[in-house]
């Protein structure tokens, strides 16, 4: 029966194609999508059987030349395809709706791609569409609870600041922990996205296992994420996108309250310091009357951001173009601070006819300028502008007798007096007057660019060649201003203010990374079912860093800001005490070069049975510069396997669409010893260093001891996953389990101190990170009306250090709250255990080591203990929906983290009661007024006057280790896309409205502004990430 | 055949790529500079001990750490929290058990340690060196002299910080350091008798070596040979050697470095006189300022976190007209009254001169500590009544007059009046916790503040004498390194 239908088509066909010559004609129509009824650019028609082709344009319309009886295959990536046979009418509409069994595409390491069935390794792909709206000016910052395993980590408000990106766990104490970044193909700088647009990117690709990033084998341990950037594509039609958004950011909601003035002056009164003493309750009134400032209004803002990008795609037949360019403008919250950033993008690919030879070339260049704070974080009064916004206190008054708001609450520039009296009282002026004049500006050019070319040369044979280059120029200014009230202290002449005052810096650096990779593959398919294929590849890396620096002391107040302004290193003024004559203008200047090299040879082979079965294997030589002898190369490998049990005839009415097992297994390799791509260059050599000796002499010193046994950190991963999707693909995940361990850990062995140092690097010990991975995608409805998905991920990795260096007996403390345990998670807490306050005496008690007995001495040295609490989170993740209806979209991001800790340093400097401290010139929270006073007394807060400061207690206790966990709403974004009978008569295509808001609900229990950090062990003074709200609309023509 | 030509070409590019990149894994940084392009010249050895010299910091340190000056005030009684503390120094000021870093018992240590280093790199590197005029080898002895008195004075301060009993000679002193060390190896201590032989030796061979016609010894911030026989005296009188040679010894420096008159006296801390200076550390526009240790910024009011204790003031202010109050006590102090909770009492010893705001020059060794040294000498030897000229002798000349004269009945009472002389002829230079660990354990004396002093900090008031805790501890980051040493009883 079959047969004899089969033959009866073929005879069909014939008789069609013959009839065609004589009565070929124009079909048109267009093509809308089932999903929101818009129209689809791009979509393919051919004639089924033929050679002749067209893509739908911009509208979705079509034309081509067929015959009746003819059949139109319509095809669209993501879309199930349709055919038509050609009857009497010339016009086709249709409705195509989306396809759910599509393989989707896996982009994998060296610029191949996979799917999503046939992938061996774990992989997970964000498409950037999702991400598109956003507002943040640094890519990574929307990747935050996409991916399972992934934590990007910003801590910091300062748009375009970098972001901390850990890929399932930290895997190394000392070395980088950071995972490796391809940007179409090249290796780039991973701590800087600021000078890349976001909205160039199509997809990010997370290579978590041994199997997928262990081709990079020598930068991979800690996994790579590749990232593609959009293209044009082949035969489609000139087309435009506009988009532009604008929207303010301001302060998330600040969950503690600080006194205001007259609470503060009466606890200076009831404590005997400061200048509440002695007041009557009428004298303070008065005060608060006339003052009652919140400095954290008056240093916070609300930010604007506006942004304008602008794609150009189009496509012939053997080459396609994407342009972009980009203005994206955004304030920081905090006064002084903010960003913009011009870039410009295009990508370009060809091919020969006949597809033999293809190349693509793509080329970036951007343009960023940043305006920030310095010294978050730092305890230096005077220059932390957080810690005055936090804790300036609020009978400052913030006006001049005029009104307006003042810049120097009337300091007189150079006055130690006004600035040291009362406890530094006075320093929310000096930082106000300080963000006011000084300049602190990085400017940046970025180029990015990579050729890719592929070589079909013989039958089976590819040559690729890969080449990229990443070039960062970054200008550096910081003027300190001689006119601001730090001014006059900056120049001396022995001591004593000189005559002109204020700093000029600038800081020129030059960072050229070259990577060029050359491969050859061999790509067969024997007997329909074996596949094979066979790559060879050669890589050789180069980075230089270049720069130079001046620092400029003495400046002349009328010319800030140019190089006019520097008063000659040749002038002199007299010493006050002797009358000698000293320079007191000399300039600092210092030029620095660093280089790195890597060289290696690697193959990979991969495998297929029947499309069941597959094993993938990849094995590395590497040379690293950093080691000798025979530690310089390193040898790196992997296997990974899948079996795609759904294929199984077993499984057929199993329910599975999709079930995959994969299993990897491999060994990847770590260079960089101190974290940085410059870092650690030289270890293995013993070095001296001419510089300032014994009475102003020139000193030859050794600066560093060799280690002549360094070599590669290596971390063997093995990954098991599964991949699957049931109920016709509405409901699809993976599951990831691994164990990743590192072992030649880099770490300071600590040495005896007749050295001349503490410790040298060394590979010393273990450590392991363990966890499990959940993605899952759900469609809830999805009709022609209604789409609705829900999708979550989360991880759990548990870390611990197996094996520190001997000679630390297993616990490596340098005083800090944090310390190195074995069998402890790295980042783990090491303090006294802080017990209350005894209510006999107003004292604080802490625990001994023995967790019974209860002190109010502070041991440090022998009561710390191990709390299981560390500021690398231990469980992480998101979920979001996706609602859409008509032309409306509904969408939510939320992140996690939890089991992660903070030291609170902010919120210890506002309980502050220490002796002496009342007058410090700090502002406070309202609950030093639990503060204990009598015995009896049932507090949390001890007596005014005890002995622990905030610093002791941060440092020492765990009074103020708060659970830093946290739910972000990290995005919701509402849309509209207007119906295309609206747009029939004009050129616009298509036209989207979105409303969007970053960060908009925070749920945590930790007491400051902003509980995400960057995996650091205290908060002091940070710079908290903002809310950011943006309205948009983008335009197709 | 063209095709094949281009794709042979094409081929053989890559190769060639593959086979000419031995750069990538050779790479030297520019400005490398190893122990054999360091050392060459005596030029060269001359910048390498001025790098030891540099190493020597008795006085560094800031902010609430710090190294022998201000663990001699800190942890004894000549000071009060100031009117700007923040906390610094109060956990050492309570006595707290902590040889983490950045604790006094770790600075010293690693500090001295450093210095050592640094000598004994220099000392190889001239090992390797074969210099043929008469006058490299001169100058190169001359610079093999400091170094080893640099090394031996090292040695003697770690001796003094580290060792229990200074007079058993069979318990644990510190590690003796000849060597440039390898990083792979562990030390323990050695014994007091070596350690004290060491540093002879090293002292002995330094008195050869030194040149006093060079031209470094025209001035006291070189290490000299009258240097070198003041250490010989202190160590002397560690050990307990109070023989005549030890006495010939003082006498013949007491000759050559008369006390200074208050004028000298006072501007001696200005660096402006050398009068009984034998050896000071020159401090100079860009080094660290002492003044660092007691204030933010400068001696002034509201700027500083430790002050004088009013016990050390009620000591200076016994003496009519003594120039150590007023050398030691700035003017801009606030006195409300004896011994008031309000008094801020500011440090003066350090105002900062021709260097900078905070840097003065640092005394190690001066003719007054010789002269006491001498008095102490004659008390043990029973010759009470010149002990208690010798002490008048040093309160005369910082008077300006004729003091009362004291008059010893015992041993003890000499001892105890010679330490309350050497509290305030060096106070805040390094010596007053040393001096309570020798001579008051002798004569039943600890630190005892008081209490208008010590509740500044709410500390305790007291260390018993005999506390463990005379004893530095051996620093927590020496026995993370260094598996083979013995920790000081009671840490």
């Amino acid at each position: 029966m079959k047969v004899k239908n089969y033959g009866l088509v073929l005879v069909l066909l014939f008789l069609s194609v013959t009839s065609s010559f004589a009565q070929e004609r124009t079909i048109t129509g267009k093509i809308t999508s089932a999903d929101d009824g818009l129209p689809l650019p791009g979509a393919t028609v051919i004639v089924k059987g033929t050679t002749r082709g067209q893509q739908t344009d911009f509208d979705g319309q079509y034309s081509i030349k067929a015959s009746t009886g003819e059949i139109l295959v319509f095809s669209y990536v993501g879309y199930q395809t349709v055919e038509r046979t050609i009857g009497e009418s010339s016009t086709i509409d249709l409705i195509m709706s989306a396809d759910n069994t599509l393989d989707e595409v896996v982009v994998v390491a060296y610029g191949n791609v996979s799917s999503l069935k046939k992938n061996t390794a774990a992989v997970s792909t964000v498409k950037a569409e999702i991400l598109e709206d956003r507002a943040n000016a640094s890519a990574l910052q929307n990747l935050q609870g996409q991916v399972a395993g992934l934590n990007i980590a910003t801590g910091s408000g300062q748009p375009g600041n970098d972001s901390t990106i850990i890929l399932r766990g930290a895997g190394s104490i000392n070395g980088n922990i950071e995972p490796l970044f391809i940007v179409d193909g090249i290796p780039v700088d991973e701590d800087n996205f600021r000078s890349i647009n976001p909205n160039d990117i199509e997809t990010y690709s997370v290579l978590k296992d041994a199997g997928a990033a262990n081709i990079y084998g020598n930068r991979a341990a800690n996994g790579a994420i590749v990232i593609t950037t959009k293209k044009g594509r082949y035969n489609e039609s000139l087309r435009f996108r506009y988009t532009s958004a604008y929207g303010n950011s301001e302060l998330q909601d600040q969950p503690f309250e600080l006194t205001n003035s007259r609470q503060i002056l009466e606890f200076q009164r009831a404590n005997g310091a400061g200048i509440g003493v002695g007041l009557t309750d009428a004298e303070i009134a008065a005060i608060a009357s006339q003052a009652n400032t919140s400095w954290t209004d008056v240093f916070f803002r609300t930010g604007k951001t506006q942004s304008h990008d602008l794609t150009i795609t189009s496509g012939g037949e053997n080459s396609n173009n994407f342009t972009s360019l980009q203005y994206f403008n955004q304030d920081g919250i905090f006064v002084g601070s903010d960003f913009q950033r011009f870039s410009l993008r295009n990508n370009f690919n060809g091919k020969t006819e006949n597809d033999k030879f293809n190349y693509g070339f793509n080329l970036s260049l951007a343009f960023s300028e940043t305006n920030e704070l310095d010294n978050a974080g730092s305890g230096a009064t005077f220059f932390n502008p957080f810690s005055a916004a936090l804790q300036g206190l609020p009978y400052l008054s913030v006006f001049n007798a005029d009104g307006s708001q003042t810049i120097d609450g009337g300091i007189t520039p150079g006055d130690a007096g006004a600035i040291l009296s009362n406890g530094a009282t006075n320093f929310p002026y000096v930082l106000l007057n300080s963000i006011a004049l000084n300049t602190d500006r990085e400017e940046e050019i970025k180029i990015l660019a990579s050729l890719n070319s592929s070589w079909n040369f013989a039958k089976n044979l590819y040559a690729r060649v890969q080449l990229g280059a990443d070039l960062s120029t970054e200008k550096r200014l910081e003027i300190l201003h001689p006119n601001s009230i730090l001014g006059p202290f900056q120049a001396n002449v022995i001591g004593n203010q000189a005559q002109f005052g204020g700093i000029h810096e600038e800081t020129y650096t030059r960072d050229f990374r070259l990577n060029l990779s050359p491969s050859i593959s061999y790509s067969n398919v024997f007997d329909e079912k074996h596949d094979v294929t066979a790559t060879a590849y050669f890589e050789y890396s180069r980075g230089f860093l270049d720069g130079l620096d001046f620092d400029q002391t003495g400046i002349d107040p009328r010319l800030v800001g140019t190089g006019s302004s520097f008063i000659p290193g040749t002038t002199t003024e007299p010493n006050p005490a002797n009358g000698v004559l000293v320079n007191p203008y000399i300039p600092v200047v210092n030029s620095f070069t660093s280089e790195v090299g890597n060289l290696s040879i690697f193959g990979t082979l991969d495998y297929e049975y029947d499309g069941k079965y597959a094993v993938s294997a990849g094995i590395r030589r590497d040379n690293s510069f950093r080691f000798i002898g025979d530690n310089a190369w390193g040898t790196f490998w992997s296997v990974s396997g899948r079996w795609n049990i759904s294929e199984e005839a077993f499984m057929e009415s199993s329910g599975f669409d999709l079930l995959k097992l994969r299993a990897s297994h491999g060994l990847s390799g770590n260079d960089r010893i101190t974290g940085g791509y410059y870092g650690g260059l030289n270890l293995t050599r013993s070095l001296y260093t001419a510089g300032t000796g014994y009475n102003g002499s020139v000193s030859t010193v050794v600066t560093q001891l060799e280690n002549t046994n360094l070599k590669w950190e290596e971390t063997t991963q093995t990954n098991i996953g599964l991949d699957f999707a049931v109920l016709d693909n509405r409901l699809s995940g993976s599951l990831d389990v691994y164990n990743k361990t590192t072992d030649d850990l880099f770490q300071n062995n600590q040495i005896s101190l007749i050295n001349a140092t503490a410790s040298i690097q060394a590979n010393i010990g273990s450590l392991v990170n363990e966890g499990v991975e959940l993605a899952l995608n759900y469609r809830v409805v999805n009709n022609d009306n209604w789409r609705v998905t829900v999708n979550a991920n989360g991880s759990y990795n548990e870390n611990t250090i197996e094996q520190l260096p001997p000679s630390t007996n297993g616990l490596v403390n340098t005083g800090g709250s944090t310390a190195l345990g074995e069998g402890q998670a790295l980042g783990s807490y090491y303090l006294v255990r802080y017990a209350g306050v005894n209510p006999s005496n107003g004292n604080p008690l802490f625990l001994k080591a023995d967790g019974v007995t209860l002190t109010e001495t502070l041991d440090a040295a022998n009561d710390r203990v191990f709390l299981d609490k560390s500021f690398y989170p231990t469980w992480q993740g998101g979920f979001g929906t996706d609602i859409r209806h008509k032309g409306f979209e509904f969408t939510t991001q939320w992140s996690f983290v939890a089991d992660v800790w903070l030291n609170n340093l902010d919120y210890a400097d506002l309980q502050e009661v220490s002796v002496g401290s009342v007058n410090n010139g700090r502002n406070r929270s309202v609950t030093v007024f639990n503060a204990w006073e009598q015995p009896g007394d049932i507090t949390d807060v001890p007596r005014v006057g005890s002995t622990f400061s905030s610093v002791n207690y941060i440092n020492s206790t765990d009074r103020y280790l708060e659970d830093a966990s946290f739910l972000r709403l990290r995005n919701i974004t509402f849309a509209y896309n207007l119906p295309a009978k609206f747009l029939e008569n004009t050129p616009i295509s298509s036209l989207r409205l979105y409303l969007q808001g970053e960060n908009l609900l925070t749920f945590t229990k930790f007491r400051g502004w902003d509980p995400e950090s960057n995996f650091r062990p205290t908060n002091r003074g940070q710079f908290p990430t903002p809310k950011i709200y943006t309205f948009g609309a983008t335009i197709n023509f | 055949m063209k095709k094949y030509i281009l794709k042979t070409l094409g081929i053989a590019a890559i190769f060639m790529i593959a086979v000419s990149c031995e750069d990538a894994t050779d790479v030297v940084q520019e400005g490398e500079l190893n122990e054999e392009v360091a050392f060459q010249t005596v030029a060269d050895l001359q910048t390498g001990l001025n790098g030891a010299y540099a190493a020597y910091g008795p006085d560094f340190g800031g902010n609430g750490t710090g190294d022998a000056l201000y663990a001699n005030a800190i942890l004894s009684d000549n000071l009060k929290a100031g009117q700007a503390s923040n906390g610094q120094g109060a956990q050492a000021y309570a006595y707290i058990v902590n040889f983490a870093g950045g604790t006094p018992s770790s600075a010293i240590w690693a500090n001295r340690y450093a210095t050592i280093n640094r000598v004994n790199r220099v000392l190889r590197a001239m090992g390797n060196l074969t210099f043929t005029t008469q006058s490299d080898i001169n100058e190169a002895n001359h610079i093999k002299g400091q170094l080893l008195g640099l090394r031996a004075l090292a040695h003697f301060d770690l001796f003094e910080y580290y060792t229990v009993d200074y007079q058993d000679p069979n318990s644990l002193a510190i590690i003796n350091v000849d060597f440039v060390p390898a990083t792979s190896d562990a030390f323990e201590r050695n014994t007091v008798a070596e350690t004290v032989a060491f540093i002879n030796a090293d002292l002995a061979e330094a008195n050869t070596l030194l040149d006093p016609s060079n031209i470094t010894a025209a001035t006291p911030i070189f290490i000299n040979r009258d240097f070198v026989k003041a250490l010989q005296v202190k160590l002397a009188v560690n050990v307990g050697d109070f023989g005549a040679q030890t006495m010939t010894l003082t006498n013949q420096l007491l000759n050559d470095y008369p006390l200074a008159n208050q004028i000298q006296y006072s501007s001696m801390y200005l660096g402006a006189d050398n009068t009984e200076v034998i050896f000071k550390l020159a401090r100079v526009n860009g080094d660290n300022g002492v003044g660092g240790l007691f204030y933010f910024n400068q001696v002034m009011p509201n700027d500083a976190f430790l002050e004088i204790s009013n016990q050390l003031l009620n000591e200076l202010s016994a003496l009519p007209n003594d120039i150590r109050r007023s050398v030691n006590l700035a003017p801009v102090s606030t006195i409300i009254g004896l011994d008031d909770p309000a008094n801020e009492l500011l440090i003066n010893k350090y105002p900062g001169g021709s260097g900078g705001l905070q840097v003065n020059d640092i005394m190690i060794v001066r003719s007054s500590e010789i002269q006491l040294i001498k008095a102490e000498i004659e008390a043990r030897n029973g010759m009470l009544g010149n002990a208690a000229q010798t002490v008048q002798d040093l309160r005369d000349a910082r008077t300006g007059s004729a003091s009362p004269a004291p008059s010893y009945a015992s041993l003890n009472a000499a001892l105890t009046d010679i330490l309350s002389e050497r509290r305030k002829e060096f106070c805040f230079e390094g010596k007053r916790f040393l001096d309570i660990k020798r001579i008051g354990s002798e004569i039943g004396l600890g630190v005892n503040r008081l209490a208008v002093d010590c509740g500044t900090f709410d500390a305790p008031c007291d260390l018993a004498v005999g506390d463990f805790r005379f004893t530095l501890a051996i620093p927590q980051n020496e026995l993370d390194g260094n598996n083979a040493i013995t920790q000081n009883p009671g840490y």
